[in-house]
């Protein structure tokens, strides 16, 4: 039996995409910042952002032929970056917390965070649902197909957020919580 | 400054902080693409090399394809057991199933009924089909068989992938299936009639959990077509 990759010959990549993709190139173009962007407000670093964007296109590029007739190939591709981000976030947590042996219970900070600091001390969860929220400005259900799980559990986990951001930002309740 | 208009204000600024280059990122995921194109097809080539190399063990299986692609003729003896003579797993012998295989988006009604037919029982068939209307399945055989599956009447198709499964064609137009590190095995029965390949599952060996076997009965709902 041949490889997967046999059954293009012996096409590369690169030849590949010039041949049989040829909008991938102008797709990359278009989105690749776009989804860095969000992917960095996941995972809190940008050459992680980078790396975990550059596995979704990857992925983008071998499943181009059936992805590129979809009405939102963006959504896709997105949708798993995403996805890789929200699940090295979960890891990265993990091995924080197993590092100092202690459930995180956000605190006021004596000298309050910027955003970026405070978003970075929430479960990777809240934080993907604050960021396709707040930056992507996507209604619950889209988040909820995004992170698979139900739209009920994503108001939970911006509820849940939102609480930990005021005390981490050293904010006062006061201001309503959106979704 | 309330919390979502911060995080509304805030967020934006941090994201444009970003910058990626992106041409040097188009060249890195293109090469990537590239080395692991090569890298399959390198654990292709010593897979195959190793099964050369090892087909006495192949006599596990019980079932290896003789290299004219007939099943071995069996010379029965009462009183002496002959060990089947190890026959190497030629790539070629199942050149007929080469390349991508995919059934067109199937209705779930029919997979319920290929998985009810082959005796899973409700419970399992609700967990494997979810709340999907169809489903669309592709086998790639390869050195190893990457079996994709997706949900065509979702906005955003969820694709899932399982690249850890081998394939082996056996006498008697069988297909077995196995995990990487063979602990099970699945067996059907094919059909090749043109461009379309016919599935039917025979049985399962070993003790996989009921819900991995269901997914592999429920490719025998639809015919599967050559796309590549």
């Amino acid at each position: 039996m041949t490889s997967r990759s046999s059954g293009t010959g012996q096409a590369t990549a690169s030849r590949a995409l010039e041949d049989r993709s040829p909008d991938y190139s102008v797709f990359f173009r278009r989105e690749y910042a776009r989804v860095v962007r969000t992917v960095c407000l996941v995972v809190g670093d940008a050459d992680r952002a980078e790396e975990l964007t550059q596995e979704a296109f990857i992925q983008l590029l071998r499943h181009w032929k059936n992805v590129s007739a979809y009405d939102r190939p963006d959504a896709w591709v997105r949708r798993v970056a995403i996805r890789l981000a929200a699940r090295h976030a979960r890891r990265e947590r993990l091995r924080t917390l197993l590092e100092s042996r202690s459930a995180f219970v956000p605190e006021p900070s004596e000298c309050p965070l910027d955003i970026e600091g405070a978003l970075r001390r929430l479960s990777a969860g809240q934080r993907t649902a604050i960021v396709l929220h707040y930056y992507e400005d996507q209604p619950v259900d889209q988040i909820a197909l995004v992170m698979e799980c139900s739209a009920n559990t994503v108001k939970s986990h911006l509820h849940r957020g939102r609480m930990a951001l005021r005390t981490l930002l050293g904010e006062e309740r006061g201001d309503l919580d959106g979704a | 400054m309330a919390l979502d208009e911060r995080l509304h204000d805030e967020l934006p600024r941090s994201a444009e902080r970003v910058q990626p280059d992106v041409d040097v990122a188009l060249e890195r995921v293109v090469e990537t693409a590239r080395r692991r194109q090569r890298r399959r097809r390198g654990v292709g080539v010593a897979l195959a090399g190793l099964l050369l190399v090892s087909a006495g063990s192949a006599a596990y299986w019980g079932d290896v394809v003789h290299p004219s692609g007939a099943p071995e003729p069996v010379k029965p003896n009462p009183t002496t057991k002959i060990p089947t003579p190890p026959n190497p797993i030629l790539p070629g012998h199942s050149a007929g199933l080469n390349g991508e295989w995919q059934t067109s988006p199937v209705p779930v009604g029919d997979v319920r009924s290929a998985l009810e037919a082959a005796g899973t029982g409700r419970a399992t068939t609700d967990k494997v089909l979810g709340r999907a209307r169809r489903w669309v399945v592709q086998l790639t055989f390869s050195t190893t068989l990457v079996v994709e599956t997706w949900n065509p009447g979702r906005p955003i198709p969820s694709l899932q992938v399982n690249n850890t499964l081998t394939s082996r064609v056996a006498p008697h137009h069988r297909i077995v299936v196995t995990p990487l590190r063979p602990t099970t095995r699945w067996i059907f029965t094919y059909h090749l009639a043109g461009n379309q390949l016919h599935l039917h599952y025979v049985d399962t060996r070993g003790q996989p959990a009921p819900v991995q076997t269901a997914r592999f009965i429920a490719w025998t709902a639809a015919p599967f077509t050559l796309v590549r």
